[in-house]
């Protein structure tokens, strides 16, 4: 018999959670809706906007948008990369060999003669609004630029560049950055960033402290109290595409091909760096081969050199950086250290905790997200929700490494592996189940938000007027229960490694908590005209044929975001099939100004703005068409741009009769604040391996993966994205080595993928089945959230619980097979 | 001390006549260097000088390209910058993610590691050369329903071996299929979708599935 191919889930779970439960509170609200106040609550009776029934689009499982994935199998998608223009010259760097240094002296007069090559840029002639320095922070900062005809002339001539550098100390890693005798990398004023002395989280001698009620009262009152410590050794995110930008002036007007995750703020860089109006630049950026956060515009004044170079040579110029060369341009996961003190009650919940969190911050001046933004408290959250007593302490050092910040997400694994270890511990001194643990202690619905950790209601927003928030859209639960059973945890041998035998299988748990996207106010919500956040914006477009025109600026991260927005705004202007919408996306001249994605937020947030302008699309053709054939709006409905008349017997007119020859364009915006209040995500993930204890060498054997969504907007393309974000959060746990220890400041990424290996094909896991909880959310658009980084802080703790759970050994990160073998070896000379 | 590098072992081969080939020969760099990025350095050792020009024909999905090149200039540069067939991405250039991968009479290479003219005259299949320009070819739709491409970086390369593979062997098993693709790193990890796009595929061609 022969089968049809088409999209499928395979295996993967969806659960639908009620409506709305009996806990939902706060949530933004609009004047017309029904309040009830009491318990400390307020309890939205009505939904945001479009509440997540009778859809007829969201939620089928479907393939991407043709638009935007057909030219990635045809090879046409145009990254950077791809960009060829005629005249074209290439770019090659000279970069600083060294952790610290200065430049004595630096002699490009050889080079400058040799074949082909046409600039060199150095700190001498470096354009002043985008410098080079002379005293260089970290291996790998540029020195100079060369242009050449190819790119083997180029680094020809930068080989022939004469520099003469004088090594200085640095902190190239944590231990160094925390010793006594590390050096000043900032001018006297010492290498710990600090809070501001105004800011009330300010604390002599750390960065930061956060703390509820009296930790050492609460320590005296527990039953068990003991100390605990766990080294993440920092990690990076090696998209496949090069870090690249193409540049080509016309006159006074710059078109420069960018790669990363906006396109507006690039383009005010870059016009910041040039010293000209932004609007002199087209920039473009469609197509992405991977940024997972850690590429962009920020990282990238290169961008600047190589436009200013086009400039003054009057040729297109392409760069391409190499994987060793990206790892000064891409933002890290830190170096961290966290030790903790905590108190049991004799029924295994957690009395007091204490919290220090020690980590590199790399060359800035300015405290890292780690301890200052938004996210930095999330799992922190979690653990302390129902904890009397506990503080945090931050100590973040400058240091001669690469930026920290977003990489697959920021403060996730940094810092979830140390507190999914420190739970797996706690749950077997208490005598309990890990997964039981956590119920017994991570936060419910229903539990109240403490202003100290929650950076929502920190800042004061119109839900939190009326009271203390509570957790409410969070399925924290269901995570665990749900995973646990499509897992089989009940089968978990509960005694570590005492499966007998050469190989032993363990299974492990880890939980997450981050924000789900950011949910924000759109112009339909009071608070959007009286909260200050970041604007997004979103056109949707009908042409006179009746064709839906979606313009986003953003560039496509893969192909799910774009595909997500195309099936929201088809729910909302009862559109069969998304691929009968036009995209134009990824290009200053046809966008309006929008933000930057990241963390998940796409849908969110710019898919917000396309719903709020297709809301108004469909809104004034139906006005428009009412009035042409004299009747009630009440009575139109809009389907695949024809308009219905309901009657006996119904008739209909199409939109293009209704436009009559124009086109109909609508705007709309949505104000991002730092996380509404109460949008919170969580995710779990269970994980089997099998251990060769002869060797140390493992492998995933099954994995169960189970996310807080929301209404999921296409399942099919979530299933694919989340076994990604399972696979480059296992990657995390296990091949990352930046801070080199026997060589400090060494980056060690010479030979690409052979010296920082990513998995292949070969350890994808044999089993792995995603659950998807649809937690609804109530304060937007059809019930949906993001999710798209809400699980993977779970994986690396699941990983080093199960290899725990199959060994009896428990093993720092980088998870290694020399690391099981010498903790097998230590633990049998110990016994 | 003699600094080992991608660009001076291709030159070297150029010098001696080696073949470079698909090989990562930089894994035996010594890891006691001070810097693979120090460069410029006045103890650098004199760089080889046998960079000539030559004149090849390149035979890229049936179609000749003739083209002016230097002798050191690798195959994934002539095909992309010099011809045009920006298809074929780059992304290591150092022979171990297998991105810019072409099948060059029936065998797959790393275009980044191999010299250009080692591959002239001789049949060369970029994903240009999947399908006939208006429908794709079936193994590029069914990936599309398998979600076997996110990013998309390195799906022309490992597209043009599977099509190779499967002409091969019709009817591969899953391990068979993870063989002939382990030298392909896909970031993404869309793995999953890789291999049932392989998998159906072979069906497809059996005539046991439909699209």
């Amino acid at each position: 018999m022969s089968t049809k191919i088409e999209p499928s889930l395979g295996d993967a779970k969806i659960i639908t959670l009620p409506m709305v439960r009996n806990f939902s509170t706060g949530g933004g609200y609009g004047p017309e809706d029904t309040i009830t106040e009491g318990d400390h609550k307020i309890v939205t009776r009505k939904w945001q906007g479009h509440p997540p029934v009778d859809l007829a689009i969201i939620g089928k499982p479907q393939a991407p948008l043709r638009e935007v994935v057909e030219p990635r199998y045809r090879g046409t998608a145009e990254f950077a990369t791809r960009v060829r223009l005629p005249g074209m010259l290439y770019i090659k760097f000279l970069r600083s060999p060294y952790p610290r240094a200065a430049i004595r002296n630096l002699d490009t007069a050889k080079a400058e003669k040799m074949p082909g090559v046409h600039h060199i840029l150095t700190y001498r002639n470096a354009p002043k609004t985008n410098p080079l320095q002379i005293e260089l922070m970290l291996q790998g900062e540029i020195v100079a630029l060369v242009a050449a005809e190819t790119e083997d002339q180029a680094e020809d001539a930068v080989e022939a560049i004469v520099v003469d550098y004088l090594d200085l100390p640095s902190v190239p890693n944590l231990d160094i950055a925390e010793s006594e005798d590390a050096p000043d990398i900032r001018e006297g004023k010492g290498n710990l960033l600090q809070m501001p002395a105004n800011n009330p989280n300010h604390q002599a001698g750390a960065s930061a402290r956060w703390h509820h009620g009296d930790v050492n009262k609460g320590f005296a009152e527990s039953a068990i109290v003991r100390e605990f410590s766990y080294h993440f050794g920092g990690s990076r995110i090696v998209p496949m595409q090069p870090f690249s930008g193409v540049a080509m002036w016309e006159g006074d007007k710059l078109t420069f091909w960018g790669h990363g995750q906006d396109i507006y703020p690039s383009r005010e860089f870059l016009a910041g760096w040039l010293g000209i109006d932004k609007d002199n630049i087209h920039f473009i950026n469609k197509w992405n081969g991977g940024t997972f956060g850690g590429f962009g515009v920020r990282t990238a004044p290169f961008w600047g050199l190589v436009a200013h170079i086009s400039k003054v040579t009057g040729r297109p110029i392409k760069a391409m950086l190499t994987k060793a060369e990206e790892l000064y341009h891409i933002l890290h996961k830190p170096e961290t250290l966290s030790k903790f003190k905590v108190g049991l009650t004799q029924d295994g919940k957690i009395h007091a905790l204490r919290y220090e969190l020690h980590l590199i911050a790399g060359f800035t001046d300015s405290l890292p997200p780690h301890v200052a933004a938004e996210v930095s408290k999330n799992q922190l959250e979690l653990y302390t929700a129902r904890t009397p007593h506990w503080e945090q302490v931050s100590y973040a050092y400058k240091s001669n490494t690469p930026m920290i910040g977003c990489n697959r997400s920021c403060t996730q694994q940094e810092v979830k592996w140390a507190f999914e270890n420190l739970a797996d511990e706690l749950a077997e001194l208490a005598g309990l189940d890990p997964v039981q643990f956590r119920l017994l202690n991570v936060a419910q619905p229903g539990d109240r938000l403490d202003p100290a950790t929650d950076w929502h209601t920190e800042m004061k927003k119109p839900e939190t007027e009326s009271g203390a928030l509570t957790y409410d859209c969070f399925a924290s639960v269901e995570v665990l229960e749900e995973g646990a059973k499509a897992f089989g945890w009940d089968k978990r041998n509960p005694k570590p490694g005492s499966m007998p035998g050469r190989f032993k299988r363990g299974m492990g748990v880890g939980i997450s908590q981050h924000h789900p996207g950011s949910l924000s106010y759109h112009e339909d919500e009071p608070a959007f005209k009286t909260e200050r956040g970041i604007l997004w914006s979103a056109d949707v477009e009908m042409d006179p044929t009746g064709r839906v025109i979606l313009r986003s600026a953003l560039p496509d991260s893969g192909t799910n975001h774009d595909t997500g927005m195309a099936i929201l705004i088809a729910e909302m202007l009862g559109i069969s099939a998304i691929d009968n919408i036009k995209l134009m996306w990824g290009d200053s001249d046809t966008a309006p100004k929008t933000d930057q994605w990241a963390a998940g937020r796409t849908c969110t947030v710019q898919g917000g703005a396309a719903l709020v302008a297709a809301k108004k699309l469909k809104a004034e053709l139906l006005k428009r068409a009412a009035a042409k054939i004299g009747v009630d709006t009440a009575l139109l409905a809009l389907k695949d741009s024809v308009i219905t008349v309901k009657g006996d017997p119904p008739w209909t007119i199409t939109a293009a009769e209704v436009l009559g020859g124009a086109s109909l364009r609508m705007h709309g915006e949505v104000m991002q604040v730092q996380g509404r209040s109460l949008a919170k995500g969580v995710g779990a993930c269970f994980v089997e391996v099998e251990v060769d204890t002869w060797t140390g060498q493992f492998r995933i054997t099954r994995v169960v993966y189970a996310h807080d969504t929301g209404k999921v907007i296409n399942p099919f393309v979530a299933v694919s994205d989340m076994e990604g974000s399972f696979m480059q959060s296992f990657q995390v746990a296990t091949n990352s080595i930046p801070y080199d220890k026997e060589f400090p400041g060494q980056m060690h990424n010479s030979i690409a993928f052979l010296s920082f290996p990513i998995p292949t094909i070969m350890e994808f896991p044999e089993e792995i089945t995603q659950v998807f909880i649809e937690s609804l959310e109530p304060r937007w658009f059809y019930g949906y959230k993001g999710f798209s980084e809400t699980s993977i802080g779970s994986v690396p703790g699941a990983i080093g619980n199960a290899i725990y759970n199959a060994t009896g050994v428990r093993v720092s990160h980088p998870i290694s097979a020399e690391r099981i073998l010498m903790a097998l070896k230590k633990r049998r000379e110990v016994v | 001390m003699a600094k080992f590098t991608r660009r001076n072992f291709i030159k070297a081969s150029v010098a001696t006549g080696i073949a470079a080939g698909a090989v990562a020969a930089p894994a035996v760099v010594s890891p006691f260097r001070r810097s693979v990025l120090a460069t410029g350095a006045a103890s650098a050792p004199p760089l080889p000088q046998a960079i000539s020009s030559l004149s090849s024909t390149f035979n890229l999905n049936g179609t000749p390209h003739t083209v002016e090149h230097e002798v050191r200039t690798t195959l994934w540069e002539v095909i992309s910058e010099k011809i045009g067939l920006t298809g074929t991405v780059r992304s290591c250039n150092r022979a171990t993610c297998g991105v810019c991968t072409v099948v060059i009479d029936g065998t797959p290479h790393y275009s980044c590691h191999m010299l250009a003219h080692e591959a002239a005259e001789k049949p060369i299949l970029t994903v240009e050369g999947l399908g006939d320009g208006a429908n794709l070819d079936p193994i590029q739709e069914i990936g599309i329903r398998n979600m076997a491409a996110d990013c998309g970086y390195c799906t022309a390369g490992w597209l043009t071996v599977a099509k190779t593979f499967l002409a091969k062997n019709p009817n591969p098993t899953e391990d068979e299929i993870k063989d002939v693709l382990a030298g392909h790193l896909c970031r993404c990890s869309a793995y999953a979708g890789i291999i049932q796009t392989v998998k159906d595929t072979a069906a497809y061609m059996r005539g046991e599935a439909t699209l």
